[in-house]
């Protein structure tokens, strides 16, 4: 049922279901970071064990919030159950720069 | 003019919609806009858009397009619905309501008045936006840019053309809440995979807000998908089943008219260009199939009237049956969903207000028939006879009152309109006003609300224009700046009252009287109270206003007020304290058609009393020779002033018996009329007068008896007036003026 | 209830066109005309309900299949005395045309004759001066062999403004309009 954001060395990582039930708690983490325009914002997927739409409009939304004047945000990483959604959905550019 | 029906039911949506445009700007332009509100108005525009283009309003798709695309720039870039483009946006939903209006009434399509207003109003508006947005088709024949398909072979309508894609194109929008309700729509795609093959897929994100106003438990997303299945659309359309309620699928099977994609774009919330790529995305469309939409669209709004209106061709080419038409203008005001809208919208149903007139009618004549039979049957003195006919009179009478009861509405929505007029007047005028309502939901009958509307327009107009104070005035009289307006609605005694007061500078006596002596309407030495002063200005063409403004002082005065509330068999009464206010007060009936009344004799003439107005009936114990018209009565314990009709209408003869007294009730006061018989009660439906009979004041109206003789219906506040007018000019005027000799 | 009067046409008419014709009357011992265009039908006379504070020329209202419609005393319109009620006193229902609104009303005759055709050749105009009905109220003197029929200008005879302006001078509203020695005509 949870889901963890964890920081380590720049990389921020999340862990567990990027599903509904941590929404809006992981949406307002990742977009302040997201809006932090002088820091870099690298996100690993790997370790997402299910991920549904909210899941993917929270990505789509970091992507957007991010200014265009700071470093891209860089997706890496995404687990089967990441890469199944975003495959489903065609939006394979989600994931890197 | 026969009317296609659905065409109806787009007016009448558009003036819904229209309606609650302007509330969100009114709102808006006072400073209490939410961050909603620009999207609601852009919903709003889009949703008149796509229904226009269904009938095939291009004037209105192109003027609306224009408003829509400026809007949705604005939410694009977050922008505040500043005051300044609230009102110019107001202008704007002003000119779509004339183009609306227009195609209601049948009007020329292509007034050039109305076609250079709406082009200012367009020009202000992307002056005050700061958004420029390019017009879908330049009226100017030479056009510099050439367009692709002025070379090109693509038909003007695309019209038979189809596309070349074979694969069902499937477009889905989500609600909001879809997500909390435990639907994941990215389950349903998957499903979908199971029985069909997605050739192409597009997100559609634009409904994805900024980042500030993002809520992530909310659906934002919408999908264009291509499939290729060999499964039926049905099945299709059951893979969606455990969100039906909570999603609107669009699905349009392979090899689809180019008209219908055109359709297609046009009927979803998102730009249209943005949707043209989407659908070129997921392969459905190829980039030229894009093009010939666009173009389609493009020419058609250009050329208004040369080609066959979407709508039409749609049909004529036996894709979309008219009732198909009418459900897609339904499905687009449900689109505006919040699940109360959708529950009261279920609850009510539309009637067509000349069905229910002729229900009432048809009524009338059952009960003058139910009454007629009921009358053969007393004098048969057959028993059961007798007892059908009343079981039957009871029947008519609950017929009566449920089909009466259809016909009443609220004030509410009445007084609501005053809003936007009361905002600009006020600002025609540079005075400040708040407008107060109370009493909204006081009903009263349908036809009343109609033609009550005009009257209070012009008092409300002219107590902002001639009573409420500018604010610099205001404020040197220790008054606040702003001045109020207050709409009031009741009920008393039978009557349906509407109140108009302001806290202005009220009515100036003298000057009233001034100009009344010097239009010779009063005498200079006569002294009148002051409620008879004031009633003066009800005189036609009477103004006190030291210029006639533009509002109210036309010629469409005071006096056509006051004939509109008579013909309507109402009063109206007028007071005023100097410095303070005016307020005036109307009185109506509760009903125009038909009444509970009680019968009463003088003389050889019958007359019926409005039942609701009767307290009680009294024999009469004091002698009745000698006794003064207005005299006064003993009525358990309380002098009762009384009307002996016989007098006031010189009905010939005397009281053979003794007489009875009737105790009414009317605008507020109580008095006793002096009648020879009491015959009962009945049910009276109402026939107006000649209009020859307009000033007669006190008597309201006529009704057919069941003996088919015609009995006059007593006015009892007027003749309560006439008889207070009366006793209280005997002591001012002097005798030569009275026209009939009285009993002192 | 309704009686018919219709009569053959004059032998030498050119071809009956309805505004040709007229419906002839008597009221006193004078013979008077209208229009059948105007005419919608003609009762036999039932006592009208009074209507109270009119002038004398309205002589009340009566039910007309629902419709309640005020009844015309002509005598009374042309300032001459009524002749009693007889069998032969018929009420004749004219409808006309006003302000774009559309009246009817009906008129107390004492006798109904024919319908002649009165082309428009044979119609001179009212004389200025000695008729014994007020010359406004004159349409044109029809000539009817030999002899000349005064055909009536309904549209004046049953103005509604002006029977309305009577009526509010007989019985002026006390609560408006409180007049300084002013008796007459209010015009």
């Amino acid at each position: 049922m949870g889901c963890e954001v964890e920081e380590r060395g720049g990389l921020v990582r999340i862990r567990g279901e990027m599903t509904i039930y941590a929404a809006s708690t992981l949406a307002r983490d990742l977009l302040q970071r997201a809006a932090d325009a002088d820091s870099p914002c690298r996100i690993d997927l790997s370790e997402v064990s299910e991920i549904d739409t909210t899941g993917v409009q929270i990505l789509l939304m970091v992507r957007r919030a991010r200014s265009p004047d700071a470093e891209p945000i860089e997706v890496l990483a995404p687990s089967a159950a990441v890469t199944e959604a975003l495959g489903l959905l065609r939006l394979g550019d989600v994931v890197g720069r | 003019m026969s009317r296609d029906p659905a065409l109806d039911t787009f007016i009448a949506e558009c003036s819904e919609l229209t309606g609650n445009m302007e509330a969100v700007l009114l709102r808006c332009e006072q400073g209490g806009g939410d961050p909603g509100a620009i999207n609601e108005l852009f919903r709003a525009a889009h949703t008149i858009k796509g229904s226009s283009g269904l009938f095939g309003l291009d004037g209105i798709v192109a003027y609306t397009h224009v408003v829509e695309s400026i809007l949705d720039k604005a939410r694009e870039a977050s922008a505040a619905l500043s005051p300044e483009l609230a009102a110019v946006l107001l202008e704007c939903l002003d000119h779509i309501r004339q183009l609306v209006d227009a195609v209601a009434t049948g009007a020329e399509s292509s007034d050039p008045r109305l076609a250079s207003a709406g082009d200012a109003s367009l020009k202000r508006l992307t002056a005050v936006s700061g958004y420029a947005v390019a017009r879908r088709a330049s009226a100017a024949p030479a056009s510099s840019t050439p367009s692709p398909a002025a070379d090109g072979p693509a038909p003007v309508d695309g019209g038979g053309l189809r596309v070349g894609a074979d694969s069902w194109h499937l477009s889905v929008r989500f609600d909001p809440n879809v997500l909390r309700n435990g639907m994941d729509p990215l389950a349903f795609i998957r499903y979908l995979t199971t029985f069909c093959t997605i050739t192409g897929l597009h997100v559609v994100d634009d409904a994805l807000p900024p980042a500030a106003d993002f809520d992530a438990e909310e659906c934002r997303l919408g999908f264009e998908i291509a499939l290729k299945t060999d499964a039926p659309k049905a099945r299709i359309e059951a893979a969606f089943e455990f969100v039906r309620d909570e999603c609107r699928l669009r699905i349009l099977p392979p090899r689809s008219l180019v008209s219908d994609y055109v359709a297609l774009i046009r009927d979803l919330p998102e730009a249209d260009g943005r949707l043209g790529e989407s659908l070129v995305r997921c392969g459905s469309l190829t980039a030229q199939e894009l093009a010939a939409c666009l173009q389609a669209q493009a020419t058609q709004i250009a050329a208004v009237g040369s080609a066959p209106p979407l709508g039409a061709m749609l049909v004529a080419e036996n894709v979309i049956q008219p009732a198909v038409v009418a459900a897609a203008v339904q499905q687009q005001t449900e689109a505006r969903s919040t699940k109360e809208l959708k529950t009261a919208e279920s609850r009510s149903i539309r009637v067509d207000g000349d069905k229910l007139d002729r229900l009432i009618d048809l009524i009338g004549e059952l009960i003058i028939a139910g009454a007629a039979t009921g009358s053969r049957a007393r004098s048969a003195g057959l028993t059961e006879l007798n007892e059908s006919a009343l079981h039957l009179a009871r029947i008519v009478e609950e017929v009566r009152d449920q089909a009466l009861k259809l016909r009443v509405v609220q004030i509410g929505p009445t007084f609501a309109r005053f809003q936007r007029i009361v905002r600009d007047v006020a600002r025609e005028t540079g005075k400040e006003i708040t407008l107060e309502t109370s009493g909204s939901e006081t009903e009263l009958d349908k036809t009343l609300v109609e033609r009550i509307g005009d009257p209070l327009t012009h008092l409300v107009r002219n107590a902002i224009d001639h009573g409420i104070e500018k604010p610099e005035v205001r404020r040197a009289r220790g008054k606040p700046a702003a001045g109020i307006v207050r709409l009031n609605a009741y009920h008393d005694a039978g009557s349906v009252v509407i109140e108009i007061s302001d806290d202005g500078g009220g009515l100036n006596r003298d000057r009233i009287a001034a100009k009344a002596i010097e239009r010779g309407l009063i005498g200079s030495g006569q002294s009148l109270s002051d409620p008879e002063i004031f009633a003066l200005i009800f005189e036609p063409g009477f103004s006190t206003a030291d210029q006639v403004t533009n509002l109210s002082g036309r010629g469409v005065g005071m006096d056509v007020v006051k004939s509109n509330v008579t013909a309507l068999r109402g009063t109206v009464e007028i007071d005023s304290q100097q410095g303070r206010g005016t307020q005036v007060r109307l009185r109506l009936p509760l009903t125009l058609a038909i009444i509970d009344g009680f019968q009463v004799g003088i003389g050889a003439s019958n007359f019926v009393i409005p039942l609701d107005l009767v307290e009680e009936c009294v024999e009469m114990r004091q002698a009745a020779d000698g006794a003064a018209a207005g005299a006064p009565f003993d009525h358990h314990g309380s002098v009762l002033p009384l009307i002996r009709l016989r007098d006031m209408f010189e009905i010939p003869g005397r009281p053979e018996r003794r007489e009875s007294v009737v105790v009414v009730r009317g605008a507020g006061h109580r008095v006793g009329i002096v009648v020879d018989d009491l015959l009962g009660e009945l049910q009276a439906v109402i026939k107006p007068l000649s209009r020859l009979f307009k000033q007669l004041q006190g008597i309201a109206g006529s009704t057919i008896l069941g003996s088919g003789r015609v009995a006059l219906i007593l006015d009892v506040p007027g003749l309560i007036e006439r008889t207070r007018f009366a006793s209280a000019a005997t002591h001012a005027r002097p005798r030569s003026l009275r026209t009939q000799p009285t009993e002192d | 209830m309704v009686r018919n009067d219709t009569a053959a046409p004059a032998p030498n008419s050119e071809g009956r066109h309805d505004q040709d014709q007229y419906l002839t009357f008597v009221l006193g011992r004078e013979t008077f005309a209208l229009g059948i265009l105007g005419i919608k039908e003609i009762l036999e006379y039932e006592t009208p309900t009074d209507v109270p504070m009119m002038p004398a020329f309205v002589r009340g209202v009566v039910n007309l299949r629902g419709m309640v419609v005020p009844v015309i005393d002509l005598c009374a319109r042309f300032g001459r005395p009524s002749a009693p009620v007889t069998k032969k006193t018929c009420v004749v229902i004219v409808e006309t045309l006003a302000h774009d609104e559309r009246q009817v009303l009906g008129i107390v005759v004492d006798a109904v004759n024919e319908v002649l055709v009165i082309p428009h050749t044979d119609i001179e105009p009212a004389p200025s001066f000695g008729s014994s009905v007020r010359t406004d109220f004159i349409h044109g003197m029809g000539k009817v062999r030999d002899k000349f029929v005064v055909i009536l200008n309904v549209d004046r005879v049953l103005s509604i403004d002006e029977m309305e302006n009577l009526a509010s001078v007989k019985h002026p509203n006390p609560a408006a309009t409180v007049r300084s020695g002013a008796e007459g005509r209010a015009e």
